[in-house]
């Protein structure tokens, strides 16, 4: 069954992406524009003893934390990070300074001629080294009562995972040019959530808010890499502007980006599972642990989402879950698609994987006695508030994947993998209510057009068209008599942020109920309408014991995966890839093909071949030939498809996405490659180095 | 920055040149601009450079009974298109980067350019490729064994470019290339392992087993094939640990940020264990 909204449609920005017509930042022409380029940290950690800076030619500018006339801080959670290192770096690459000009052979020539003087301090570098010190997040729950006196337990089963970091690899880089027109400071470039930069500038300069105006320009990914770092480009090129007087671009190159932006937090998950004497799983325990590297950033969220997700959709309780973060010197950590969650999904599926196996069970049989329903308790004691179709989504990967008999008859040197994951949509905790109280507007013209107004951004995910279809569906006009142009401060309400699988399901839905209002008043020829965020009235959340309805929904996923192994050059061949989810309503089903397959294809570049590593705090592979992500050839065609289920809440019927593709196909992967090889695996990325070293340590 | 571009009319022209002044070779520069770039999109080079690709002298490829010739500035595509070109050689050069980077990339730069992973070389290294190199004073022949001598330097002179490469008409029963990279295409190579060989009377004959990319230059090894020659394959592989000391001695692989050394070298021996198991079917 399907809904007529699912039907595609032509993408509003396919023409101009396709034909080359569509200018990014670093193409745009800036007429008297600077350029301004980041003088970086050497050492991983060391006070800064002294800058001697070179004489500046006429026109060229040097930017530091003393031209900050406000806080020098990014603001994200906590306050932490830097604008400007000033007295300590505290990682290799962490910005001191600008050079500003008009050429920028001549700024690479400054910088050669800058010097720094540090008296160098003992970096902390690895997990283990920081864990010497108490960590600087620390958060636990309980779900039901962990009383081990009273637990009837027989026999427990502990392991631990270990997952890297991964790099969201946009393929624009983090690009943003700035204006000063006194007293309105104008920044533009490519960016997830142009009030993020907004807050950061008017923390920065004491701004009056009406004098700061971010705009989006066209974003070449974003992946949750563009969610917190575009704010420290944000601020820097504004101060350079205002103080150079100059409109001011900086576009960071691939290596740069590589080695300095956020990245996805690498991981440390210890699962304990206990058994009573039937060898049913009676509860749980998780301990977690996050690298968040120099600064806290978004660090303390992905933390709850990666600790609210280790339950996976089992209801096995009691759980305790305890989670930690720990500072090292390296660049800070941050959003990227998934947000914890993959790094969740990839250790409780592989422990149930894992578990079967000691029972001798087949792991799909094992999965199925303990999925959760309608009404069961979420981990932090919230609601499955709506239908969860986990056996109808269980049955459908069956038939269309035909995994029994994959798993029964696998062939020496082949395996298959199942998952089942979810993804709570929207922000965690009572974000959604409490921070966000996302506004959108809607403006309707005397030609019958209706203009959509959201900070929501277009990052090729496709939000433009999809949001459009949804108020043109509401409506019942035709799309083209919908306009939604790229999003700014200045023109349109803060609709929150674009992360967290939020925009379609959070961000469409007050559009799809401020269409009702627009439709009561359609006869009037000129007027504009706004809204906010309905928090469903049945949620609660209290952030203090982490208890309560962590999301206002969840979307639902299944994967299979099928491998062989070759044993001679341990390299992993992937045959077939299956993935069912429950989304709700599909907005508009190419466009969620592209996500599924995109966001699979990632997750299976995190699953096989994505490393990077550290030595002495510089990174190793700070160029797309080293880092290594995925190209066309190395997977066939997916397979997907989704339930119907409409979500009562949702637009149309519609869940959350984007994320969710993500998270579950990692140890879906991991699964068939240990049964393809015999070996059992508990680190991410499975490369076929790592393979060797394990079939050779465990076949000892 | 770029001191100074000179476009050669002709090849006499492109030797004269070179004959007189410092010079930088580009023949498809695929390798050359990704690694010379700056971030300013600048390319350092302090000599004047020189492209070559459009010189028709430099172009082509003729073939007699005995050999192929190819000119050095042939793109690898050309050579993939050409029916004379040998079917190992060709699956070599298949496997180097994209369809845009082997229009633009030839032979002669993937041989000039002396990567360790240069996916041409442990082919025609097994192939004995001869160089011709052409100064104004003359042409001389180098064995492309004795021509890389460390990562990224040659014996080529200052005055000298690279004319053609001259592959002899082998023949063979068995033959294969393997690259290993970590994913399947616009891959930089972990390792490879060329092999070919003839088989008479049920034995190994003129087998050839060339390594790249796994440690400072690609490499021939002569000693395991001369231990090979002549005999059956299982022969062979019943004396296998012989052959593993041979490669494990001469191999030198390395741990780098693409791979590690047992890996690289665990591979490379199954790899040509594999090869050789082949020759047990005739």
């Amino acid at each position: 069954m399907t809904s007529e909204i699912s039907n595609p449609v032509k993408r509003l920005d396919f023409d101009e992406k396709i034909n080359g017509s569509i200018r990014y930042t670093a193409d745009m022409e800036l007429p008297n524009g600077l350029f301004a380029k980041t003088l970086r940290s050497e050492h991983a950690y060391a006070q800064i003893i002294n800058i001697t800076t070179p004489s500046l030619p006429d026109g060229y500018f040097i930017i530091t934390s003393k031209d900050i006339p406000h806080n020098n801080t990014i603001p994200v959670v906590e306050n932490d990070w830097p604008i400007f290192a000033e007295e300590e770096v505290h990682y290799i690459g962490e910005p001191i300074l600008l050079i500003v000009g008009p050429d920028i052979q001549m700024i690479e020539n400054l910088m050669d001629q800058t010097i720094i003087e540090y008296a160098p301090f003992k970096p902390t570098l690895t997990l283990k080294e920081a864990m010497q010190n108490p960590p600087h997040l620390e958060l636990s729950y309980t779900k039901g009562d962990f009383d081990h006196t009273t637990l009837k337990v027989l026999d427990k089963f502990e392991e631990t995972f270990e997952t890297g970091l991964q790099e969201q690899a946009y393929l624009e880089t983090q690009s943003m040019m700035a204006i000063y027109e006194a007293p309105v400071i104008k920044v533009y470039g490519s960016m997830q959530c142009p009030y993020y930069i907004k807050d950061a500038l008017q923390n920065a300069l004491a701004f009056s808010p009406e004098n700061i105006e971010v705009y989006q320009n066209p974003t070449g990914g974003g992946f949750g890499g563009k969610e917190d770092f575009p704010s420290v480009l944000g601020v820097h090129t504004a101060l350079a502007a205002i103080k150079s007087g100059h409109p001011v671009k900086m576009i960071y190159d691939r290596s740069e980006d590589l080695s300095y932006t956020t990245k996805r937090h690498p991981c440390k998950i210890k699962l304990t599972t206990y058994f009573d004497e039937n060898h049913h799983l009676v509860a749980r325990e998780a301990d977690i642990i996050l690298d968040s590297g120099a600064y806290t950033g978004l660090t303390n969220v992905v933390l709850q989402r990666l600790s609210f997700s280790i339950m996976g959709v089992y209801n096995i309780t009691p759980l305790h879950v305890s989670a930690r973060a720990y500072k090292t010197h390296k660049p800070p950590n941050g959003a990227f698609r998934g947000f914890g969650g993959p790094q969740a999904f990839f250790a409780i599926e592989s422990h149930m994987n894992h578990i079967a196996s000691r029972l001798g069970v087949n792991p799909l049989d094992l999965r199925n006695a303990y999925l959760v329903k309608q009404g069961d308790m979420t981990s932090t004691e919230g609601k499955f508030r709506h239908p969860v179709k986990l056996p109808e989504l269980v049955w459908r990967m069956e038939t269309m994947s035909d995994y029994r008999n994959h798993f029964a008859e696998s062939e020496e040197y082949a395996g298959v993998g199942i998952s089942l994951f979810l993804h709570g949509c929207g922000f965690t905790g009572s974000g959604e209510k409490e921070l966000l109280k996302s506004k959108v507007s809607l403006a309707k013209f005397e030609d019958g057009t209706v203009e959509i107004k959201a900070s929501s951004t277009e990052i090729g995910q496709g939000s433009l068209t999809t949001l459009s279809k949804i108020v043109a569906q509401a409506l019942e006009i035709p799309i083209d008599k919908v306009i939604h142009k790229l999003p700014s401060t200045a023109n349109c309400p803060d609709s929150g942020p674009t992360v967290a699988s939020r925009t379609t399901m959070i961000v469409g839905k007050i559009l799809y109920d401020l269409c009702g209002e627009v439709k009561k008043r359609w006869n009037e020829p000129r007027f504009e309408v706004s809204a906010m965020y309905k928090y469903p009235s049945d949620l609660f959340w209290n952030n203090t014991e982490l208890k309560g309805d962590a999301y206002p929904e969840y979307a639902w996923g299944a994967n299979v995966v099928r491998v062989t192994f070759n044993p001679v050059t341990y390299e992993v061949d992937v045959k077939d890839i299956w993935a069912v989810y429950d989304i709700g309503t599909p907005i508009d089903s190419k466009m969620v093909k592209g996500q599924i397959d995109g966001g699979i294809v990632q997750g299976l570049g995190y699953a096989s071949m994505e490393e990077m590593n550290h030595i002495a705090g510089k990174v190793l592979q700070n160029r797309l030939s080293t880092y290594i992500i995925p190209c066309s050839a190395d997977f066939p065609e997916i397979k997907s498809a989704t339930l119907f289920n409409p979500f009562e809440e949702g637009p149309f019927g519609a869940r959350g996405l984007g994320e969710l593709t993500l998270v579950g196909i990692a140890p879906a992967y991991a699964a068939a490659v240990e049964q393809a090889t015999g070996v059992k695996v508990n680190a991410l990325p499975i490369t076929p180095e790592r393979l060797r070293r394990l079939i050779h340590e465990q076949r000892k | 920055m770029v001191k100074a571009f000179y476009y050669p009319r002709s090849l006499n022209d492109a030797l004269e040149q070179l004959s007189e002044n410092e010079i930088l070779l580009i023949a498809g520069g695929t390798d050359l601009v990704v690694k010379t770039i700056h971030w300013t999109g600048h390319m350092d080079f302090n000599k004047t450079l020189m492209p070559l690709s459009h010189l028709p002298a430099l172009r082509g490829i003729s073939t007699d009974d005995t050999s192929v010739t190819i000119f050095a500035a042939t793109s690898l595509n050309t050579i993939l298109g050409h029916p004379s070109v040998p079917d190992p050689i060709k699956q070599a050069i298949r496997s180097i980067g994209s369809e845009s980077i082997r229009n633009l990339g030839t032979l002669g730069g993937n041989i000039c350019n002396a990567s360790p992973a240069g996916d041409s070389l442990p082919a025609l290294l097994g192939y004995d490729a001869m160089l011709t190199l052409q100064s104004v004073q003359g042409k001389r022949m180098v064995k492309l064994a004795d021509f890389i001598h460390a990562p990224g330097k040659t014996r080529i002179r200052p005055d000298e470019l690279l004319l053609s490469v001259t592959i002899p008409k082998l023949s063979y029963d068995r033959y294969r290339f393997s690259k290993i990279g970590q994913r399947k295409g616009c891959a930089i190579s972990k390792l490879s392992v060329f092999g070919i060989g003839r088989i008479e009377n049920g034995l190994i004959s003129d087998i050839r087993l060339s390594y790249g990319a796994l440690g400072p230059v690609p490499i021939r090894i002569t000693d395991a094939e001369r231990f090979m020659n002549r005999k059956s394959a299982s022969e062979v592989l019943d004396n296998w640990d012989i052959i593993e000391n041979s490669l494990e001695t001469q191999l030198k692989p390395i741990d780098d940020l693409r791979s590690d050394a047992a890996y690289r070298l665990e591979v490379a021996l199954n790899l040509t264990k594999e090869f050789i198991a082949s020759f047990t079917h005739c």
